[in-house]
């Protein structure tokens, strides 16, 4: 059964613009997260939100504002594995550890992730793409991050896996205390993972839902924001 | 696999085929009277005449000096070529800096410069062992440069999310990203550096297999000439092929799209 839990909100970008090529991606924006919990942000391909991802884990820098969070503190989950082909796993997640192999560390990390020790001399090919998705989760583990930020993670993987990777994902971000930043254009995914749900149209941000202990229903959710993207579409 | 092993037989066996016609060819002709035995010995006396030099220990001596001269200055500008691919990657003034000295260098063929190196080092090994680092450092230097500037974005972003330092930063990713292009430097700059070793000892050399070849034509030994070219030859060919295998079978694992 699980329980919930209110979270406190902690500021991460201020007033936030970015454009490319003269044309404005981001305006204006101000984003807080969820302590704890994980935040989700919702939109269609090519709004912007990997962008505002990438300048809130300081990869990007905005044009104007500020991200108020520290580099150091993040670490990322990209939308593909984004393992180097030519490690075996035990490197790649070495490389979390700034190069240096730390066994146990490793092992401990392919725990949370349930991958077991068999696999460390695999290399990135000999994976699946369920596996490989968990050993970039156990990556950005290993950083010990204070905020976690995920671009799409199981967007290019099958259902089943997908299911069994978002409660994986869930529990881990509640037992680790991890604020977590999640980007997705999955609605049923958002309203699945998130304590707090933003969605992104025309570079700004409106914030569409915050999970309570009131019961809700997810249904009723879900047809008001796709009301309201269809409305701002037309 | 059954259908690349059949293809790599056939090739081998129509290459043996074609030495062999050669061969043939070579003897046809050497026999006919047509052309002098001074000019064209026999492949039987060629033959002989290398066995007799390999037992009185001369032509052992001759290929351990090319090859050592080879190994120094293949090495010596693999570690140059590298190292000055990364600074240009690393600091763009300098790039800019070298780009038109080293483009003026690159086009002046190494044996041009042997006349200069000979009076600045003298016919020794040093002018050999430059030659060498004359050949093979462009081919090197420009595959890597060209290696280490195509380090993905989307590798530089993860290095830069996992906030990694310099050093593993070159030698889990820059590195491997720029080992396909180094690689087939590394193979042009063998056989550009081997050629131009080959030229510099016929011009200016006390040992190494140009000079075998050098000296025997200067004592009229027609037979002794082939044999040092024949050397130069199989030794080039084994070298460059041992090479492919090795560089395959280290890389085979990690890097199947260079051991391929």
């Amino acid at each position: 059964m699980t329980t919930f839990t209110e979270h406190s909100l902690l500021p991460a970008l201020e007033g936030v613009s970015k454009s490319f090529g003269g044309q404005p991606v981001l305006r204006d924006l101000a984003l807080s997260l969820a302590e704890n919990g994980i935040t989700c942000l919702l939109g269609p391909s090519g709004c912007g939100k990997s962008t505002l991802l990438r300048i809130t884990a300081g990869l990007l820098p905005p044009d104007s504002g500020q991200t108020l969070l520290n580099a150091h503190d993040c670490a990322m989950v990209f939308q593909e594995p984004r393992l180097l082909p030519w490690l075996t796993v035990e490197e790649n997640l070495g490389l979390a550890l700034r190069g240096n192999k730390n066994a146990e560390q490793i092992l401990q990390a392919l725990k949370l992730v349930e991958l077991g020790p068999d696999i460390i001399n695999f290399l990135p090919r000999e994976l699946s793409g369920g596996m490989a998705q968990r050993v970039g989760i156990a990556r950005a583990l290993l950083r010990q991050p204070r905020f976690l930020i995920l671009d799409e993670p199981f967007a290019a993987i099958d259902a089943i896996t997908r299911g069994t990777l978002q409660k994986m994902l869930a529990a881990l971000i509640r037992a680790q205390k991890i604020t977590c930043l999640f980007v997705t254009h999955d609605l049923d995914e958002a309203l699945l993972l998130a304590d707090r749900l933003h969605v992104m149209r025309d570079g700004k941000l409106s914030l569409e839902f915050v999970k309570s202990a009131e019961p809700f229903s997810a249904a009723t959710v879900k047809e008001k924001i796709l009301a309201r993207l269809q409305n701002n579409q037309g | 696999m059954r259908i690349n092993k059949i293809k790599y037989d056939g090739r081998t066996r129509r290459g043996l085929l074609a030495l062999l016609l050669i061969l043939i060819g070579w003897q046809l002709l050497a026999s006919s009277g047509l052309v002098s035995v001074y000019l064209l010995p026999k492949p039987g006396t060629v033959l002989t005449t290398g066995i007799e030099m390999w037992r009185s220990g001369v032509l052992a001596e001759h290929i351990r000096a090319s090859l050592l001269r080879i190994a120094l200055g293949f090495a010596l500008s693999g570690l140059a070529g590298l190292l000055l691919a990364g600074l240009t990657i690393r600091f763009r003034a300098l790039d800019d800096y070298l780009a038109a000295p080293l483009a003026l260098l690159r086009m002046i063929p190494p044996l041009a410069v042997t006349p200069l190196l000979i009076l600045w080092l003298g016919i020794g090994s040093g002018t050999q062992l430059a030659i060498v680092i004359l050949a093979s450092f462009f081919p090197i230097f420009l595959s890597a440069r060209d290696g280490f500037s195509r380090v993905s974005e989307a590798h530089r972003e993860l290095a830069a999310s996992l906030n990694l330092p310099p050093l593993p930063y070159f030698t889990h990713i820059a590195l491997p990203s720029a080992l396909p292009s180094i690689v087939t430097g590394l193979r042009l700059a063998f056989s550009y550096s081997w050629r131009a070793l080959i030229g510099a000892e016929l011009i200016a050399a006390a040992s190494g297999l140009g000079y075998l070849v050098m000296n025997a034509q200067e004592m009229l030994r027609t037979d002794e000439v082939f044999v040092g070219i024949l050397c130069i030859g199989v030794l080039g060919w084994i070298l460059e092929a041992g090479f492919m295998r090795g560089t395959s079978r280290l890389l085979r694992r990690r890097f199947p799209e260079i051991a391929a």
